[in-house]
This record gives C-alpha cells, structure tokens and sequence, in this order.
C-alpha cells in the first residue's frame, strides 16, 4: 500500500518539487540543473534505440548537434523565434535520424555501429567544414531573445522552458514504450525472425525509432544551445557519444527513470568532484567501473532488484487494472 | 499548488534575490580589508591538461610574487582555480561557479578559445573584469567590450607576422599552408587569407591536418607538387613535429615558417627526432626570449621559486603579462578598490609591463587587445635567435 502511494505520487511530488529549485539556486547551480533536464531527454532518446529497440547505433551526438545547429542557425542568422526554432531542431535531427535506420535495415551490432560511426564523423565533419552556413569552427552564438518577461539570457526562465519539454517528452516517451509500438521495440531487440512472423514490419518500426530517438537528440541538442548560449562542432564529437552512453548505461537500459538517475550522477559528478581536481578523473573512472561490475543493469536495474523501483511493464493501464482486480476481487 | 503560482513565486524569489543582491552590492565581491579574490581558469585535466597548469601557474607566480612584496594597497591576492576541461559547457560552469558561488572579484584565466567565448557574456552581464590567460581567437577581444581584455597575441595578430615574415622570403611567390581546421588555426588565418595576394603571394597547397595526427604524408607530397617557396605551418607542436619529420623525410626543403605554438624550436626539434629537421623553420613569437635565455632571467627566477618542482618551458611565461597588468591596474585603481574601477585602470594602462612578453601592453577606450607585436625566431645551432620580423638579409 505504501509503495503504491509513493509509485503513485512520486511524480507529482518531484515535478512540484522541481518548481520550486529556483528558489533555492544561484545561477551557477542553476546552469547544471538545466544541463541535467537536457541530459535527461538525450538520454531517454538514447535509451528507446538502445535500450528497448537493442539497436547498437552511434549517431547519437551527432543527432545532438544537428538539433543544436538548426537551432542555433535558424535563431543566429534567420532571427527565428526560439519557440519554432527548438522544434525544427527537433525535425531536423529525426529526418537525418531516419536516414540512419537505412544501413539497420541490413545490418547489426558492430556493423551498425561502425555505419552510425561513420554518418557521425560526416555529420561533424559537415558542421566544420561547410563554413558559410554553419559558421565552422568559430561556432553559433545564441541571441538573447525575449518573449513577454521571459528571456534566453536568464537560466532560471530557461528551466521551466526544458523543464516542460522532458516532462512532456518522458510522458511521451513513456506512452511509446507503453504501447504497441514499444512491445515492438523489445520484439525487434529480442528476435526480428520472431518478431517479423508476428506481423511486426521490421523497417517501419527501425525507421520510426531512429527518427524518435533523433527527435529526443535534436531537441535535446537545441536545448543544451539555448543553455549554453554558444556552441562549437567539436561540442558534438565522441566525447560527447560517450557521455550519452555512460549516461544510459549506468543509469539503466530499457528503463525511462534509468535515464534520470544516469543523466542526474553524470553531469552533477564532474561538478561535485571539483574540489578533489587531482583525483578528478581517477575517481570518475573508478565509479563508472564499480558501477559497471556490480550494477549490469545499471542503478535502476539494481533498485528494480531491490523493489525500490516497480518494475516497467509495457502496457499501458496494466498497474491500474491490476489494481482494480485486487479490489474487485477483494470485495 | 498549481504551476503557475509556483512560477509566479519562482519570479518574485529571483527579483527578490536580485534586489537583496543590487542592496548588497555596494561593496563589490571578492573584496575584504586584507584580501582580493581572484577567479582563475583552465585546461587542468582532459587531453589538453598539458597547456593548463604550466599558463596559469605563471600568473600565479606572479599574483604570489605581488603578495610577497606585500600585496597591493595591503590586501592579498587570493586565487580561487577552477577546471574547464577546454569544454565550453564545461567552461561556462566554471566561470558562472566563480562569479555566484565564489563571489570573486575578477577573474583572469581561459586557455581555450571556444570555453572562453562561450563564457563571455557571463564576465559582460555579471559586469566582472576579465584578462584573457592565453586564448587567442580575436572575437573574445574584438569588438571589444568593457571588461574583457587580453594582453596575449590574437590569433589574427600571430597569422599576421607569419605572413610578413614570408613574403619578404628572397624571391617568394608560391606558398603553401598546413593547418588544423579549428578556431585556434582559423583566426591565424584571417590576416593570412586577407594579405596574402596584397604581398604578391600565391597558393599552391592549402592542406589540413588532424589534430592528434601522427603521419602527415599526404599533406607532405600535396606541398611538395605545389613546390612552394615556403611553407606555413598553423598547427600545434606534437602534429608540427609531425609535419616536418615527414616533410624532412620526403625531401621538402622549406622554408617552414610556424605560429607562436612551437616558438620553442628546440623542443620542437627533439620532438621530431631529427637534429636537422628545424634548420630551415622558423616560428612567430610574442617572448622577449626563448627557454634559458638570459632576457628571461628575472622571470625565470620568479616562476622557480614559485613552482620549484616544474619544468620552466615556454607556456610558463605565456599569463604572465595579463597577471602584471591586473597587478598594475589594481595597485593604481587605489584603495577603494572596485570593479569599475580596476577596468577603468586597466583601460588608462599605457606602456605597461609585459615581463616576458615581447611588447608593452596599452590598452584605450576601445582597444581591448593590449599587445599586438611580435616577432620570428629560428635555431642556429643548439641556440634560438631571434631573427626580426624579416628574412635576415644575410641569410
């Protein structure tokens, strides 16, 4: 009973809670929640093509910095408003995205990979080198624009801006996974022979979740602009990759909370180890180990483990039916 | 509690906080009765680590120098060092957790072009003074603003004397260019690309290389069909050690004429492994002099007793300009020392002290760049010299 109550509101608790970290943040504290929420998004795009769909693709950075780029230069050069802008960054990246499930038509694992690898390089390598547009290696400086009384120069109104994008986002992504076309996913992951003779179209639902997971990138990628305030190529590169991967794996595959704990520990920990500069890397590197072999399943496969987590089942409605039977039958 | 009441509380905590702050603000942060609060900055972990502690431990050396001869106007300088990881995510947090959390009162630092232009509107609206370490890129100082300044060599500057240096090459009319395509390279080539037809000058090969690079064959022999006159290079010292061990082995003469990255020759020429590989190469420079030489004497002293157990190489000298200049600045802004004041000292500084640095730095009410001379080095035997910002006629 007391589980249900804290799985039923905990939610609702964390979001007004969230409301409120303003009051309570000086700008500097601020500028890391923000790049957290971004994170989070990321991260759950990331984890709907890792984790549920198992598709091993690395384009994902670059996914960012399209989103980012399109952002970015529609706002800096065409004076586009932000509110159309982080969509279009959005669009942007999931139409390129969809472009990357055409080599997962015919190909997996490390070849896949190693194909999303090379759309990545050519997407950075495009970002340098077409200068007249992208402005190259100088970079895209983000305007201060200002709507009403709210104004990209404030990290605070930025918060509730990203702030609602991941809450829609992950209530969006959570009906995905929720849904037919998140069974789907798992099917296409856990057999595409089984899968296929079920009725599942292979390359509609590959398609789709590229241009999804991109679509999370990209608006990720214009968010993390809008944070920044300027970005550079070199911003969307492998590092970057390695942190979304970290990020997923750590926090947990094929779980949407998974991504919030991952995104929450890997951008706070660079930050809380400031202080311990000499050791920084050395204590980074030994808690990704640690957290590698002990936890495969990442943190919240380790709370799932415990039952500190509910488990995600992928039907929507099935917790309040479950429910609802204990009570008729209780009666 | 519904979410708009939320934000409209929100709202009236940040315009409160602000007012609380605007109230406080009538004595500027960072400053007490015995101290002054330093912010600084840098690469000092990640892959380019090696060019953050030996920059900005120069300027410490100064900043520790200062307090030893007993401060300025009797406070202390304390320095408060932040990592940015040469990330402009990264950078920014860094320079936000300086300015709201340590609540310094200027900041001085930023060796990596793009941290320290992302990071640029925080020092513009926290209106907090900031002196450039060592970035280069001409945007963060050009058009100039406020309460940034720099006393180091702009990327356009360094482009600048590289190009003069050529083109007065006996009989040159062709060249060729080896460059990285990042910021740091593409403000070297601003001057390169807007002078290089005004001096006479061809292009024959317009090569890029990978940073990280560890064979440049191909850039190599597409310079050598060009068979240039000479040769520049824009690249940083571990890929122009590269570069010119290739150019070395595949018979291209030169002369190669590099940017103040590898103004070190002779480590340049132990990365090479060849003892002949910079005969005919030559570097721009912003030093009076190069590592040991005795121009460098005093400053070599101070950067030791400070830093005993560090390798005195050329990046050690590279902040200490910008350190002299904030100490000038500080000590004539007066007692009542404050933000306004201090960049307004800074903007009267006139001939001032470059240590090291090959030039006095002036800075105007609207010059920002405070240091723009330079010259060319070469090696001649196991010695660098300073060859002028010419080819020397009796080469």
């Amino acid at each position: 009973m007391t589980r249900d109550l804290i799985h039923r509101w905990f939610a609702p608790v964390a979001i007004a809670i969230l409301l409120l970290v303003p009051l309570t943040t000086n700008s500097y504290i601020q500028f890391i929640i923000n790049q957290v929420i971004v994170y989070v998004i990321i991260a759950i795009g990331l984890n709907l093509l890792l984790g549920y769909a198992g598709q091993f693709a690395f384009a994902h950075a670059a996914m960012m910095g399209i989103g980012a780029y399109t952002a970015a230069l529609l706002m800096h050069r065409l004076g586009v408003t932000f509110w159309i802008a982080v969509p279009a960054g959005g669009f942007a990246a999931a139409a390129i995205g969809s472009l990357g499930a055409l080599p997962a038509m015919r190909m997996k694992r490390v070849y896949l990979a190693l194909m999303t690898l090379a759309i990545a390089e050519l997407i950075q390598w495009v970002l340098v080198h077409w200068k007249v547009v992208t402005l190259g290696t100088d970079g895209v400086k983000i305007p201060h624009e200002k709507f009403l009384w709210f104004t990209l120069a404030s990290d605070y109104h930025k918060f509730y801006l990203i702030l609602a994008a991941m809450a829609v986002l992950y209530v969006v992504a959570r009906r995905l996974v929720e849904s037919k076309f998140g069974r789907s996913l798992v099917a296409i992951r856990e057999n595409e022979i089984v899968a296929q003779c079920n009725g599942i179209s292979i390359a509609h639902t590959k398609a789709a979740v590229f241009a999804v997971s991109a679509f999370y990138a990209g608006i990720g990628g214009a968010l993390f602009a809008l944070v920044l305030g300027h970005i550079v190529p070199d911003g969307f590169g492998l590092f970057q990759l390695v942190v979304h991967f970290s990020i997923v794996v750590i926090g947990g595959l094929i779980s949407m909370f998974g991504s919030v704990i991952g995104a929450v520990l890997l951008t706070t920990l660079p930050e809380l180890l400031r202080g311990v500069r000499a050791l920084q890397e050395l204590i980074y590197g030994v808690l990704l180990m640690v957290f590698i072999i002990f936890m495969p399943g990442g943190i919240a496969g380790f709370a799932k483990q415990r039952g500190w987590l509910p488990d995600e089942i992928l039907v929507r409605g099935w917790r309040a039916l479950q429910a609802r039977l204990k009570r008729e039958g209780g009666s | 509690m519904t979410a708009k009441r939320s934000m409209k509380l929100a709202g009236l905590a940040v315009a409160a906080g602000l007012a609380w702050a605007g109230a406080a603000g009538a004595a500027d942060p960072g400053i007490t009765d015995t101290t002054i609060k330093l912010g600084m900055f840098g690469p000092l972990t990640g892959a380019v680590s090696i060019y953050g502690y030996p920059i900005n431990n120069g300027a410490i050396a100064i900043y520790n120098e200062t307090n030893a001869a007993g401060g300025i106007n009797g406070r202390k300088i304390e320095i408060v060092h932040e990592d940015d990881g040469c990330d402009p995510a990264k950078t920014r947090a860094a320079v936000k957790k300086l300015i709201e959390q340590d609540k310094v009162f200027a900041i001085h630092g930023g060796s990596c072009s793009g941290g320290v232009n992302a990071a640029k509107d925080e020092f513009i609206s926290g209106k907090v003074p900031f002196m450039v370490m060592a970035a280069t890129l001409d945007a963060i100082s050009d058009p100039p603003n406020r309460y940034i300044f720099t006393t180091t060599l702009p990327g356009s500057g360094d482009g600048g004397i590289m190009l003069n240096f050529a083109k007065t090459v006996p009989n040159a009319k062709k060249i060729a260019i080896v460059r990285h395509q990042d910021d740091w390279a593409n403000a070297k080539m601003k001057n390169i690309s807007a002078g290089y037809a005004a001096a006479g000058l061809q292009i024959v090969a317009d090569e890029t290389l990978a940073r990280n690079a560890t064979d440049a064959t191909a850039q190599v022999l597409k310079v050598k069909a060009g068979n240039p006159d000479v040769v520049l290079f824009l690249l940083y010292p571990g890929e122009s050690a590269v570069f010119l061990r290739d150019a070395e082995k595949y018979g291209v003469k030169g002369p190669f004429v590099g940017s103040n990255s590898v103004m070190d020759l002779l480590d340049l020429r132990e990365r090479t492994g060849s003892k002949t590989s910079v005969n005919n190469a030559y570097a721009s420079a912003f030093l009076q002099g190069y590592v040991g030489d005795p121009a460098l004497e005093k400053w070599t002293a101070i950067y030791r007793k400070h830093f005993p157990n560090d390798k005195v190489q050329s990046l050690s000298f590279y902040g200490m300009s910008g350190a002299l200049t904030m100490v000038d600045a500080m000590k004539r802004a007066g007692k009542d020392l404050t933000r306004e004041k201090l960049v307004d000292a800074l903007e009267a500084t006139k001939d001032g002290e470059a240590g090291p640095g090959y030039c006095k730095v002036t800075f105007g009410k609207d010059v920002r760049q405070g240091c723009l001379g330079g010259t060319i080095w070469g090696v001649k035997g196991d010695q660098i010299v300073n060859i002028g910002p010419s080819w020397p006629k009796t080469n």
